[in-house]
């Protein structure tokens, strides 16, 4: 089949720059919102997935798969751990275990007023240890029984509050008390960044609980040679060698990237919101479409009298539309990379940045594209339905 | 070259009848016509409005099909054609002049032409001589950069015979070709014609309501109701 | 030009491929370097491998099949080519000498069924003595003592069960483990205990010789009228006090003390409610939980 030349529908977005406008601005308003959604999805999906450490097992109760806030394990299972365990990581002798407390809590900036639910670890020093992404970019670790507390950096888009309100020096209330920001810490791409550290005894005083949340340990990669190092199934056997502590290990990735699933439902409103709304776009665009192919019947049917395809015509079509959206889609990537990308998001686990990368823009533009042919065809279809003469007659 | 039969009439119809629905009636444009159109001839159809000329053009022209009968240009029989059969044998064979001129308003008057030559295998330099040479013959190579908006009436029709006449058809269908021009210009794209037909010994075949335009012809049928009611050579009238 | 540029473009191909064809019958009659086997490890054994006996007596030429068996102490490995042998692993209670053992010869074969050239001993684990997974297809078989098989994938464990390790028959004096658990268990004293597998969503471990069974005393959910569990070998209409109680937990121990590096799922028809009979000695008791060091095992049902 001989096609029309590209030229044509290039040409024919000229016709009318008005309607150019609308296409273009409609398909980028439409791609800006799918761009949203698959950044957010993206970025929630990033961050869950990257948070937690390669070689990191975490131990926590039985039944509290799901959310460690639910969890709580004797405080002896970190010392049985290193006690039965070989090949847990360990340097100068001090073992990379770390007992820990997981509660969300309600937060108050002082100096704003600003409250909400934070999540809150309890933590021993051996945490620095465990989670090697987390970096201290200002200020220091928290000393227990001071009232002191180290926040991430995103845990003022968590309390909705600017920066420097909760710069070190500042102070936050929770539990009845004042507490004193001494440190901030960074953990990038990850939502541990939206996490507030505390020292492990403060937070077992502060929520009044004698069992610990979880166990976090850093595994020496087994080395078969050598038979030094453990394995993930390591910990598990442990688990079942105390089925009265009733326990149950995860690779902590796991356990981040299970949470994922449990944001499916989110992610799904995400989806369904940026569909509906392409569908509202959809619909005005096969209604501008169909305005513009209308007044082009006769020359549709010219074009059929002269020997070319109905299906050659189509094509031309769909070019034309798409090429329109789809730069509309290109101006929507452009803004999504320079307004959209890192923009931080709250949500019930702390907070996570809006991510428009390679498979965030592919999707933009195959959305674009999408809705280039998807706009085209019916009012395409209808315009090239009439037999030629009658086409040849239209106005 | 066209390829067509021309040993016996170019266009040859037997009890060609066109028949279609509106609504709940039946509407018959066509009537069990026969017609015979030998080579080289230039017939006009003339007719009231609803007479079927312009049906009887476009059944001749292949972008319509007859309900019954037989209908055969050049030799081929058009009725048993597919619709992708009929658009290759429309772009090898017809060459069509419309009243409005159809040009395709985002196109030059040379991309115009060149149209239907995009659909045959013809390197770009052929197409470039025969383009040229159609925009040459039909008196308009000095606008062939221009966009229809850019020419006038008589100019656009020139553009559009030029079109008609590119692909070297058997023959050119011409619909109320000075339909929309003033006085001058219609005669002087009717002597276009008549002189590109004579040249090139295509056969014409052209819807008109102006006897003028059919005084150019060597014969000219009146239709009525769908049915031939009159026949008339050049200089003598006849019934 | 385009031509041309097409001409270059196939001439550099076909010397590629002459180049590569030429290294490659280079390095195939090399003769001395191991042939690469590490694609056809897999990480898992393949569960319902039969042992070699079965293997020998069910297996038909063209028939794909899974089988576990041991590496002779002696003459295990074809010193040329990738074949080697697989004996059937004795079980403690019935010992037959070595010589009238059924054998399964496996070969690891090229894309042209062609034994692979060089020994794969030392290759992957492959030893003298060491435990293998095989699947593949038969090649050959007398029916009777021997079975030739062209492999697909090997799993060869890091820690194998040793032979004799599984026994033909169960022992019948057994203690149910509920009936065990009422009496206090000690560490090094010896026991024979009968349960079922089971006691959580997962009681096996991957990867590791270690499993929880649990006594008769509890039901298991599909034992149960109009239960539908999907999981019924957790026993989730007890309590967990209750599954700790009526349980213990089995592994299979290096000389260290720590379970050996396989999985037992999937052998000899184990998993989940299977049920066994264990003998060993109880090696640790914490709090209400106990684990018995297995030193052979019998599948009872």
């Amino acid at each position: 089949m001989r096609l029309i030349p590209f030229d044509y529908a290039v040409r024919n977005l000229g016709r009318s720059p008005l309607r150019l406008a609308l296409s273009v601005g409609g398909a980028s308003v439409v791609v800006l919102l799918v761009i949203v959604a698959a950044g957010f999805v993206r970025g929630m999906e990033l961050a869950l997935a990257t948070t937690g450490g390669r070689h990191n097992v975490m131990i926590l109760g039985a039944g509290s798969e799901e959310s460690v806030e639910r969890s709580e394990i004797p405080a002896s299972t970190p010392s049985l751990l290193e006690a039965s365990v070989p090949g847990i990581r360990a340097d100068a002798g001090v073992a990379y275990v770390s007992p820990e407390v997981h509660a969300m809590m309600p937060v108050e900036c002082e100096s704003t007023g600003a409250a909400r639910q934070v999540m809150m670890r309890g933590v021993t020093p051996a945490a620095s240890l465990v989670h090697e992404q987390v970096r201290i970019v200002e200020g220091r670790w928290p000393i227990a029984g001071q009232g002191e507390v180290m926040i991430g950096a995103a845990s003022a888009t968590v309390l909705g509050v600017p920066s420097a309100a909760l710069a070190v020096g500042g102070r936050v209330r929770f539990d009845g008390r004042s507490w004193e920001i001494v440190g901030r810490f960074a953990s990038p791409g990850t939502i541990v960044e939206a996490e507030t550290w505390i020292p492990l005894a403060d937070l077992l005083a502060a929520s009044r609980r004698e069992t610990i949340s979880c166990v976090i340990v850093t595994l020496q990669p087994y080395d078969e040679a050598s038979g030094e190092g453990a394995e993930f199934a390591d910990i598990d056997a442990f688990t079942k060698t105390r089925p009265d502590l009733e326990l149950v290990a995860m690779p902590e990735r796991d356990y981040y990237g299970a949470l994922a699933r449990f944001f499916g439902p989110v992610r799904l409103v995400a989806w369904l919101t940026a569909a509906l709304i392409a569908t509202g776009g959809l619909l005005g665009g096969l209604n501008t479409m169909y305005a513009a192919f209308a007044s082009r019947i006769r020359e549709l049917g010219t074009l059929q009298a002269l020997g070319f395809r109905r299906a050659a015509i189509l094509w031309s079509m769909v070019q034309e539309s798409t090429l329109a959206t789809t730069a509309g889609s290109l101006l929507a990537c452009a803004a999504g990379v320079w307004l959209l990308d890192g923009v931080a998001v709250r949500f019930s686990m702390g907070a996570f940045g809006l991510v428009v990368d390679q498979q965030v823009i592919l999707v933009a533009l195959a959305s674009g594209v999408a809705l280039g042919v998807a706009g085209t065809l019916p009012p395409a279809v209808r315009c090239l339905r009439p037999p030629i003469p009658e086409a040849l007659k239209a106005a | 070259m066209s390829g067509l039969a021309t040993d016996g009439p170019m266009v040859e119809c037997r009890g060609v009848t066109k028949s279609y629905a509106k609504g709940d009636r039946e509407i018959t444009p066509l009537q069990a016509l026969d017609l015979e159109v030998p080579s080289g001839d230039f017939l006009a159809l003339m007719g009231p409005s609803g007479s079927g000329k312009t049906t009887l053009l476009n059944l001749i022209a292949g972008i319509d099909r007859p309900t019954s009968g037989s209908l055969k240009v050049g030799g081929v029989e058009l009725s048993t054609l597919s619709r992708a059969a009929l658009a290759d044998w429309r772009n090898a064979h017809v060459g069509y002049v419309f009243q409005l001129y159809n040009l395709v308003p985002v196109l030059t008057a040379y991309e115009n032409v060149e149209l239907p030559l995009l659909l045959r295998p013809v390197s770009r330099a052929e197409r470039h001589r025969r383009v040229e040479a159609a925009l040459h013959l039909a008196g308009i190579a000095d606008r062939h950069d221009h966009f229809p908006r850019q020419l006038s009436g008589g100019q656009e029709q020139r553009v559009a015979i030029a079109r008609a006449i590119v692909t070297d058809p058997s023959i050119i269908v011409a619909d109320e070709p000075t339909g929309d021009l003033d006085e001058a210009s219609a005669g002087a794209v009717m002597r276009l014609l008549v002189d590109l037909c004579d040249t090139l010994r295509k056969t014409l075949v052209m819807v008109t309501h102006d006897v003028r335009c059919a005084a150019h012809a060597k014969r000219t049928l009146h239709l009525e109701k769908g049915r031939l009611v009159g026949e008339a050579t050049r200089h003598a009238e006849g019934r | 030009m385009r031509q041309a540029v097409r001409r270059v473009a196939v001439i550099a191909v076909a010397i590629c491929c002459v180049a590569w064809g030429v290294a490659d019958s280079l390095a195939g009659h090399a003769g001395d370097r191991p042939p690469d086997i590490a694609g056809m490890m897999k990480p898992e054994l393949f569960p319902g491998a039969v042992e070699v006996s079965e293997a020998v007596a069910k297996g038909k030429p063209g028939e794909m099949i899974a089988l576990r068996g041991h590496v002779p102490a002696k003459d295990g490995f074809d010193a040329s080519r990738a074949i080697f042998r697989l004996e059937e692993t004795p079980t403690a209670d019935g010992v037959t000498p070595a010589s009238d053992r059924p054998v399964a010869t496996v070969r690891l074969v090229s894309a042209a069924g062609e034994p692979l050239k060089g020994s794969v001993e030392q290759q992957q684990r492959l030893k003298a003595g060491a435990e293998v997974f095989v699947l593949g297809t038969v090649r050959s078989g007398d029916g009777k003592a021997a079975v030739e098989v062209d492999a697909v994938a090997l799993h060869v464990p890091r820690g194998g069960l040793p032979p004799g390790f599984f026994l033909k028959e169960a022992d019948p004096a057994a203690k149910d483990v509920s009936e065990a658990r009422t009496q206090p268990l000690k560490v090094g004293q010896d026991v024979t205990l009968r349960g079922r597998i089971g006691g959580g969503t997962s009681p096996f471990v991957a990867g590791r010789a270690i499993f929880t069974i649990v006594g008769r005393a509890l039901t298991p959910c599909n034992e149960k009228p109009d239960d539908h569990c999907g999981t019924p070998w957790d026993y989730c209409c007890d309590s967990k006090a209750e599954i700790v109680a009526n349980s213990v937990t089995v592994q299979i121990a290096d000389p260290k003390g720590q379970p050996l590096r396989t999985s037992m799922k999937g052998r000899r028809g184990l998993r989940e409610l299977s049920e066994v009979v264990v003998v060993g000695k109880v090696t640790a008791v914490g709090g209400e939980g106990v684990v018995v060091t297995a030193t052979s095992i019998a599948v009872a049902r």
